[in-house]
């Protein structure tokens, strides 16, 4: 299986999300492997500062295969890595910019893998705050649902970046398991229905 | 705690479960039924089963003639990597190196380096 994380542009989590699949995914027992094409190799790094080499275990034989793409939607390397997945990703904020982006982002994989599952996860939510109460009002302006699961703006996960799986506390490792079971479920859950959003309103 | 850990651990098992392989989900066979020798009524010879072959192998698939440009050094490099190949008892004919060659090659900084050198000589490419 080849998940693809997508986002338009830097800043919205892609490396430590792809960092923290890779590691619930080792964590159930899967084999596992991430291709770095992002020229900031945060992904690369964070590997090799986890476990010593880039690419613990095979690659070539990996059933879970994870790309890290630039952010850029003109990048040949984000280009082929879409057409090459099986589900993609796409990274977003609460952030009003960030979401207009996010939208950019699913047209771009749908216009170039209409094959792949394409969804959308929030990273970074603050439930405390208004942008983050207001996430799934937000999450309608993207052209597919967004996964119900949400990523939480913990400071574990910019730990788990250098020291892995045992960064996470209890709540940090549920969120991203919940947040693979949904990614993996044949169906999105959400609460809403894609349809006019109050920014497109304003 | 140990529903804490139970929590993670029933994630675990639902991501396993999510993640399993095609064939392991797939319903086993049903057990084809018996014929005794004497019910069974000589077959023509397109019903009678294939020979057996000598394993499943991957199904060898022909290629397709591509065109790509190569500088002397260029050959040359793939002449030293078929003489390696040669003193592992291997005979690699140029497009199989080439091949192989794509298989081992990963990203990073030194396929970045590699790529810079080679375009130094391309003459078709802007140089900086």
């Amino acid at each position: 299986m080849k998940i693809t994380l997508l986002a338009k542009k830097g800043g919205v989590g892609k490396s430590t999300v792809s960092i923290l699949l890779y590691e619930a995914f080792r964590q159930a027992g899967k084999s596992v492997s991430i291709h770095d094409w992002d020229a900031q190799g945060t992904s690369s790094k964070s590997l090799e500062l986890i476990h010593g080499t880039k690419q613990p275990g095979k690659t070539d034989t990996a059933s879970i295969v994870i790309y890290d793409t630039p952010p850029s939607l003109d990048h040949t390397a984000t280009a082929t890595a879409v057409r090459s997945a099986d589900i993609v990703l796409v990274v977003t904020s609460p952030s009003p910019a960030d979401i207009w982006e996010a939208d950019d982002a699913v047209r771009f994989a749908k216009a170039k893998n209409p094959k792949a599952s394409v969804r959308v996860i929030f990273n970074k939510v603050r439930r405390a705050t208004v942008l983050g109460r207001l996430v799934d009002e937000s999450a309608k302006q993207v052209s597919v649902p967004a996964l119900s699961v949400t990523l939480s703006a913990r400071e574990c996960y910019q730990h788990a970046v250098a020291q892995g799986w045992k960064a996470l506390d209890r709540a940090a490792r549920e969120e991203v398991l919940q947040l693979i079971v949904a990614l993996l479920s044949p169906s999105v859950e959400t609460t809403y229905s894609p349809q006019t959003t109050q920014y497109q309103q304003a | 705690m140990s529903n804490a850990k139970s929590k993670v651990n029933d994630l675990l098992a639902a991501i396993n479960r999510q993640t399993a392989e095609p064939a392991a989900r797939a319903p086993k066979e049903e057990p084809v039924p018996q014929v005794s020798q004497a019910d069974e009524k000589p077959r023509k010879r397109q019903d009678r089963p294939a020979a057996p072959s000598a394993g499943k192998k991957p199904k060898s698939k022909v290629g397709k003639a591509v065109q790509f440009w190569m500088h002397d050094e260029d050959t040359q490099l793939v002449r030293e990597l078929s003489a390696w190949l040669a003193g592992q008892g291997v005979r690699p004919s140029d497009s199989m190196v080439i091949r192989a060659a794509l298989r081992y090659a990963k990203t990073g900084n030194a396929l970045l380096e590699a790529y810079r050198q080679a375009s130094k000589l391309d003459g078709r490419l802007k140089q900086d």
